[in-house]
């Protein structure tokens, strides 16, 4: 069975390399045949690729543990859907999951350049198949799944308990299907520039992609968010990780892409930068998949004992070696007709948001590579931590936020000050209004009432975008105001759902800002029957409890909440140690209301019964699951196609405002 | 990119763009940066380097790990095989921290000698692999 998954990925690598030269070859020839030849060597490599994932999946529920993989990732306890996510539980499979998806998407995408562009298809099937061809070298020597032992153990070692929980089951391949994602408009682009046919270099039609591509990393990082609230019992969601960084800087050059499109869309500007930003996604993106799957910089051990870190940098080294020399050699062709016509426009005001969002993306990247930086210049590794990152993103974030509430109304080419007055007065009210409000409510922290006024007055802008646009459509037609904004939102899904999106985002930010600044935090040694005050709750503790559960000691300290005289019922706050292999899981008491959440973990106890409690009040924790599911919702809207095609490079009127368009 | 019209205030917006990111960054290195050092480098330090804020990385001793009563505060040595520094540290405990794990400690060396860590890492490489697996690094 190993042999047969392990030459179905070598049969794989032989038809993506066929498909590089023969997409490379075939397109600089203009011999179509042989490009469709190429083409249907992709298919090969996904069929193949199928299998090969076929046979790991089928190792696993069998529980075969000849199989190296399988071995160490599942054991005989562990539930089945933990032993099918064991897919992508490590190393080896993970990057088997990348080629799978890469195929998938290769697919796809051919399918629709092949109708929308065909000019384009010899380009990227070879830097699909290039990329391909990446990982299959990588699953056919360094990181193959199928390596099997000769005395296969009597049990597997399972995965790390900390991974079985839900949200550390889908966080993974939702990154994946991000950061996958990215490979795609890298490729239209490439293929674009490579034909040398497109001044707009297939921008546009690599935006419905990265729309995807950055669905899919807001959705991983959200998911990864979650999982580190609820399983690691630390308290917080975010903590600047390399690994979570890997997965937040494409994400960033994403969201950069999807504003400048809009401006290369409506006035064929920023071509240049659009058409870099999407290298630098695809970049970003192999970094990232390199700094989660190498270890380089969690770990304190030089890189070089891992034999994936080379490959990465190379194919990395080469691939944007490749990209930015084909961009360069297009650079003048790239250039715009237009210019910017005034620093008080929309232009400049997306201009600005790319610049803030790519310098975020930047200070994030300095900040993760910063121990292997500085080993570099100085010869000693120096490490930042959180604070580094809290000290540069947050100015710019509250800057990004300011942006987003002006970049909506402020008019095209120019605005003047009459229309800036008109614009701005209800939105600037809305964020004074909030300002004061919690000030006259006690708020103090400065950072926390700027943030949440600008919160209101970018709330002011979406709520002003979308009364205008129910305005103009009522003036038209005679409906009533909820039949008019659904209306509204069905013909214009991108631009309403941007917005949609911007309200996912306001909340995460009021979320985030809450958390962070207004969190309490106590640790107490309570015994059964004391009880701790904190932050307007009372948990009364209720003794400890042990059991056995699946391999593990379970101890829970038994709880009782009260918010004054009010019951707010039980709570359990579980320790799970898991007694062959000296794990163990936290299981967090957590209470969540959209107010606060209160947060309770047992840390220890001991043999009298005492228990030792940590306990948090983490305002407005839900406001940002709640902003994930908003942006969700938003970005759906977004993608749904939209039902008449919109004109391409419509010069606007300097001031102009239209209910459609972007 | 876009070319401005008036190239001398592009460039002046430029300058000040990234003089601010440079403070920034400036600042955030002084608030949040700390050398790595080993347990080796550790013990040889002297007068104000010894006291410096640093990252310490090792494994955890065998048999050192010690709870107090309230199982408040933790105390245990971070060894290279050779030498070892004792840690204090109280905080939020790793679950995947025990002895003969790798850790990361942040923090600084206390006039008597122990290690007053505010960051206890454990080290899980991947996050995907238990830590003492051989594929871990």
């Amino acid at each position: 069975m190993a042999d047969l998954g392990r030459f179905g990925l070598l049969g794989a690598l032989a038809l993506a390399l066929y498909a590089v030269a023969a997409a490379a070859l075939g397109g600089r020839a203009q011999r179509w045949e042989i490009v469709r030849s190429a083409v249907r060597a992709l298919w090969g490599v996904a069929a193949l690729e199928a299998l090969a994932g076929g046979v790991l999946v089928a190792a696993l529920l069998r529980r075969d543990y000849s199989f190296a993989y399988v071995a160490g990732h599942t054991r005989d306890a562990q539930a089945l859907l933990y032993t099918v996510t064991a897919f992508w539980g490590g190393m080896e499979g993970s990057l088997l999951l990348w080629a799978v998806v890469l195929s998938a998407y290769s697919l796809a995408a051919l399918r629709s350049v092949a109708r929308e562009r065909p000019q384009l298809l010899a380009g990227v099937a070879a830097v699909c198949a290039a990329v391909a061809g990446f990982f299959l070298v990588l699953l056919t020597s360094v990181a193959s799944p199928f390596v099997t032992v000769p005395f296969p153990p009597q049990d597997g070692r399972g995965m790390n308990p900390l991974l079985l929980n839900p949200w550390m089951a889908i966080h993974p391949p939702a990154l994946y299907l991000g950061f996958v994602g990215l490979t795609v408009p890298f490729a239209i682009v490439m293929a674009a520039l490579w034909s040398g046919a497109a001044e707009e270099a297939g921008v546009l039609l690599a935006r419905r992609w990265m729309l995807w591509a950055w669905y899919c990393l807001s959705l991983g990082l959200g998911f990864g968010a979650k999982w580190s609230y609820v399983v690691l019992g630390w308290g917080g969601y975010w903590a600047w990780d390399p690994v979570e960084n890997a997965a937040l800087m494409p994400w960033l050059v994403a969201t950069a892409f999807l504003h400048s499109v809009m401006i290369q869309e409506r006035r064929a500007m920023l071509r240049q930068w659009t058409v870099v930003l999407v290298v630098l996604a695809f970049g970003l993106s192999i970094f990232g998949t390199f700094l989660t799957r190498s270890g380089v910089l969690s770990s304190i051990h030089s890189f070089t004992q891992s034999p994936l870190g080379g490959y990465f940098l190379a194919f990395l080294a080469i691939a944007m070696l490749a990209a930015f020399g084909l961009v360069a050699s297009r650079w003048e062709a790239l250039r715009s007709p237009n210019v910017l016509d005034s620093a008080l426009s929309r232009e400049s005001a997306f201009l600005f948001n790319n610049v803030v969002l790519l310098t975020i993306a930047f200070a994030v990247f300095l900040g993760t590579v910063f121990p292997v930086l500085s080993e570099a210049l100085t010869g000693r590794r120096m490490n930042v931590g959180p604070p580094f990152f809290d000290h540069i993103v947050t100015p710019l974030a509250l800057g990004l936020l300011l942006l987003m509430g002006i970049g909506p109304l402020i008019a095209w080419r120019r605005a003047s000050a009459e229309s800036l007055r008109t614009s701005f007065l209800t939105p600037g009210a809305a964020g004074v209004v909030v300002g004061l409000a919690l000030t006259a409510a006690g708020m103090r922290p400065p950072g926390a009432v700027l943030a949440f006024a600008l919160c209101g007055f970018v709330g002011g802008t979406v709520a002003l975008e979308f009364a205008r646009g129910i305005r103009v459509r009522r003036a038209h037609h005679a409906e009533g105001i909820l039949p008019s904004l659904a209306g509204l939102v069905l013909h214009n899904r991108r631009r309403y759902g941007g917005y949609v999106v911007h309200l996912g985002i306001l909340l995460v930010v009021a979320g985030v800002t809450g958390s962070q600044v207004f969190s309490t935090q106590r640790v107490a040694t309570v015994r059964p029957g004391d009880a701790v005050q904190i932050a307007g709750y009372r948990v009364r503790f209720d003794g400890l409890e042990q059991a056995t559960r699946e391999g593990a000691l379970v101890v829970s300290a038994r709880l009782r909440a009260f918010a004054g005289t009010r019951d707010l019922g039980p709570l359990e706050a579980r320790k799970n140690l898991y007694l062959a292999d000296s794990e163990a899981t936290t299981e967090v008491a957590l209470r969540s209301t959209p107010r606060d959440d209160l947060y309770v973990v047992l840390t220890g106890w001991t043999a009298g019964g005492d228990a030792t409690l940590r306990l948090l009040v983490n305002p407005l924790v839900m406001w940002i699951w709640a902003g994930g599911l908003v942006l969700s919702f938003g970005a759906v809207l977004a993608m749904l196609p939209e039902r008449r095609p919109v004109p391409v490079l419509v010069e606007a009127p300097a001031g102009a405002w239209s209910p459609g368009g972007p | 990119m876009t070319s401005p019209r008036r190239p001398i205030a592009f460039a002046l917006g430029v300058l000040v763009f990234v003089l601010a990111l440079a403070y920034l960054v400036y600042g955030g290195i002084q608030q949040g940066a700390a050398y790595w050092v080993t347990v080796g480098e550790l013990r040889q330090a002297t007068g104000a380097a010894a006291r410096a804020r640093v990252r310490l990385g090792g494994t955890v001793a065998p048999g050192s790990v010690a709870w107090d009563a309230s199982h408040r505060h933790l105390r245990f040595a971070v060894t290279d095989g050779t030498e070892s520094v004792p840690v204090r540290y109280s905080g939020v405990v790793p679950d995947i921290f025990a002895a003969g794990r790798q850790v990361v400690v942040e923090g600084a060396l206390a006039p008597d000698g122990t290690f007053a860590a505010t960051t206890l890492l454990a080290k899980c490489p991947t996050k995907y692999l238990p830590a003492d697996q051989p594929g871990a690094r």
